[in-house]
C-alpha cells in the first residue's frame, strides 16, 4: 500500500476500521486518508465493501473496529444532533439518484436549501436555477423525476448534492447503469465540478474506466481488504496479481 | 440451533422482539410528534386520511348498525323487546364497534398507504438521502404522520358513530318495522355524552397505535420492492392488531369498574 506521510491531511481518516454483517467481514482492518480537494475513487468488484465504506463515513452505518474520521470529526463518536449538523457539510450522489419522486426536480433540488439551510423562495428558485444551468439541464425544473432518463437523473442528483456548498460529495456508483457515451458525460461533468468547485470528492465504483478518467487518488478494495492506495498512476501500475486481475479485465484502460 | 429452540426464537423471543421495538419506536415518534414538526404536512396528511378512510368508514359502519340491529331485533323479539335493539346498538355500537370499525378502516386505508410510501422511500435510498443531507426523517416523516393519524381517527370515531346509528335506525324502522320513535328513543336512551367523548380519546389513542405501526414498517423496510408489498401487508395486520387489544384494554380501563364492579 503506497499510503505515505506526503499524503495532505485527510478529509476523512480511516483508522484500522473493520465492518462485519453477522459472520461476515465486510471490512478488514481497513486504513487510509482521503486527501481534500480531489477526487478519490474507491475501486472494486461488487461485495467488497466500498458502499459500506461510504455509509460508515456518512454515520449510516457503525464500524465495530478503528475509527473514521470526517472533518476532524470522529463519526462514531457523535451525538445525532451533531451527526446531523456534521452531515450538512456533505453531499451524496445515490446509485440511483434518491430523487424523491413525488416533488419535481427543482424542488429536489432546492429541498436542502429550503429544509436544511432555509432559505427565502426567492433565494431558492436562483440557486436552483444556476445548478440546473451548471449540471447541464436548464429548463427541466419543472418535470418529475420519472420524465428524466438515468443520466439525466444523476445530474439532478448532483445538482442537489452540490446544492449546500459541501466540503465533501460521495458518490455512489455514479456510472452503474448508464449506456458508455452517457457515463462519459457523468465522468466529464464530474471532473468539470471537480476542477470548478474544487471539493473532495470520493466515488465508488467498480468500473475501472470512469475511475480511470475521473481519479485523483485511487483505492482498490477486495474482499474487504485495501489492496492499493494512493495516486492514480501508482495504483495503476501496480503489480499486485489481484489488483493487475481487475484492473486487466478493462480493455481501455 | 435445535429445533425447540429455533422454534422458541421464531415463535416467543422474535415477536417479544418486534413488540419491544415498535414500542420503542413509538416513543420516540411521540418524543419527536410533541414538538409538532412540519403542521402543513400534517394538515395536507390529515385532509387525505380524512378524504380516503371517511368514505370506508361510513360504509362498514353503517353496514355494521344495520347488522347490529337485525340481529339484536332477531333475539329481542322472542320476548318482545324489539325496540331494545336500540340500546344495544347504542351501547355495543357506540362504545365499542364503531369506533373499533373507524380504527381499521384508518389502518387499512391510510395505514397501508403510510407504510407503502416510506418503504418505497426506504428501499430507493429516499430516507438515507434525507439523512446524509442532515435532515431528521423522524422528523420530516414520522412525526407529521402520526399526527395525522392522532388527529383523523378520532375524526373518523365521530363519523363511524353517527353512520352506525343513521344505519341501525333506519333498518329498524324501514325494514324490521320498529316504531320510529321508540327506536329512537332507546338509540338516545342508551349513549351518554361521556361515550361519545370517551370514543373520541380512544380513536386518538388507536390513531397514534396506527400511526406508529404503520411508519415503522415502512421506516424499517428491506428487501427492495418485495420488501415493501410485506411492509405494507404487516403494517395493516400489526395495526389492526394492536388496535383490537388496545381496545379491549380500554374498555376494561374505561367501563370494567362500571360493568364488572
Amino acid at each position: 500500500m503506497s499510503e505515505s506521510a506526503a499524503m495532505p491531511e485527510g478529509a476523512i481518516v480511516l483508522d484500522h476500521v473493520t465492518k462485519s454483517y453477522g459472520d461476515r467481514v465486510i471490512l478488514d482492518d481497513v486504513s487510509c486518508s482521503i486527501p481534500s480537494g480531489q477526487t478519490t475513487v474507491l475501486l472494486g468488484p461488487s461485495g467488497t465493501g466500498k458502499s459500506t465504506l461510504i455509509r460508515l463515513a456518512v454515520g449510516l452505518a457503525a464500524q465495530e473496529k478503528g475509527d473514521v474520521i470526517v472533518l476532524g470529526k470522529n463519526v462514531q463518536s457523535l451525538e445525532r444532533k451533531e451527526l446531523l449538523k456534521l452531515r450538512q457539510r456533505f453531499g451524496m450522489l445515490f446509485q440511483d439518484g434518491a430523487l424523491f419522486g413525488s416533488i419535481s426536480v427543482a424542488d429536489n433540488i432546492g429541498f436542502p436549501l429550503k429544509h436544511v439551510a432555509k432559505k427565502p423562495a426567492p433565494e431558492v428558485d436562483a440557486r436552483v436555477q444556476e445548478l440546473l444551468e451548471l449540471v447541464g439541464l436548464p429548463g427541466v425544473g419543472g418535470r418529475t423525476p420519472d420524465a428524466l432518463s438515468g443520466g439525466q437523473r444523476k445530474r439532478v442528483a448532483l445538482a442537489r448534492a452540490i446544492a449546500l456548498e459541501p466540503e465533501i460529495v460521495f458518490f455512489d456508483e455514479p456510472t452503474s447503469g448508464l449506456d458508455p457515451q452517457t457515463s462519459a458525460s457523468i465522468d466529464a461533468l464530474i471532473n468539470e465540478m471537480q476542477a470548478r468547485l474544487g471539493l473532495s470528492f470520493v466515488v465508488i465504483t467498480h468500473d475501472v474506466q470512469s475511475a480511470g478518467a475521473i481519479a485523483h487518488q485511487v483505492g482498490m478494495l477486495f474482499g474487504g481488504k485495501l489492496l492499493a492506495y494512493g495516486p492514480k498512476d501508482e495504483v495503476f501500475a501496480s503489480t499486485d496479481p489481484t489488483v493487475r486481475g481487475f484492473l486487466d479485465r478493462e480493455p481501455n484502460l | 440451533m435445535s429445533t425447540v429452540s429455533l422454534l422458541v426464537k421464531e415463535r416467543l423471543l422474535d415477536p417479544v422482539l418486534e413488540v419491544l421495538s415498535t414500542a420503542l419506536f413509538g416513543f420516540r415518534a411521540l418524543v419527536v410528534a410533541l414538538r409538532f414538526p412540519y403542521p402543513g404536512d400534517v394538515i395536507a396528511l390529515l385532509s387525505r386520511l380524512l378524504i380516503t378512510s371517511i368514505p370506508v368508514v361510513m360504509a362498514v359502519a353503517f353496514a355494521a348498525g344495520a347488522m347490529l340491529t337485525v340481529q339484536a331485533a332477531a333475539s329481542l323479539s322472542l320476548i318482545g323487546g324489539g325496540p331494545f335493539s336500540g340500546t344495544i346498538v347504542g351501547l355495543g355500537g357506540v362504545r365499542e364497534v364503531f369506533p373499533l370499525l373507524a380504527a381499521a378502516a384508518v389502518a387499512a386505508r391510510t395505514g397501508a398507504e403510510f407504510a407503502s410510501a416510506l418503504g418505497a422511500m426506504r428501499v430507493s435510498q429516499q430516507i438515507d438521502a434525507l439523512e446524509v443531507m442532515g435532515i431528521d426523517p423522524f422528523r420530516l416523516l414520522v412525526a407529521p404522520r402520526v399526527w395525522a393519524c392522532v388527529l383523523g381517527t378520532p375524526f373518523c370515531v365521530v363519523v363511524s358513530n353517527t353512520t352506525g346509528i343513521v344505519g341501525s335506525f333506519l333498518v329498524g324502522v324501514l325494514q324490521l318495522g320498529i316504531d320510529r320513535g321508540s327506536m329512537w328513543q332507546h338509540l338516545m336512551m342508551s349513549v351518554h355524552i361521556g361515550d361519545l367523548t370517551t370514543g373520541v380519546f380512544k380513536g386518538a389513542i388507536l390513531g397514534f397505535l396506527i400511526g406508529v405501526v404503520a411508519t415503522r414498517e415502512g421506516f424499517e423496510t428491506t428487501g427492495g420492492s418485495k420488501g415493501v408489498g410485506r411492509a405494507t401487508n404487516r403494517a395493516v395486520v400489526r395495526s389492526m392488531i394492536a388496535v383490537c387489544l388496545a381496545s379491549l384494554m380500554l374498555t376494561y380501563v374505561i367501563y370494567g369498574k362500571q360493568v364488572l364492579g
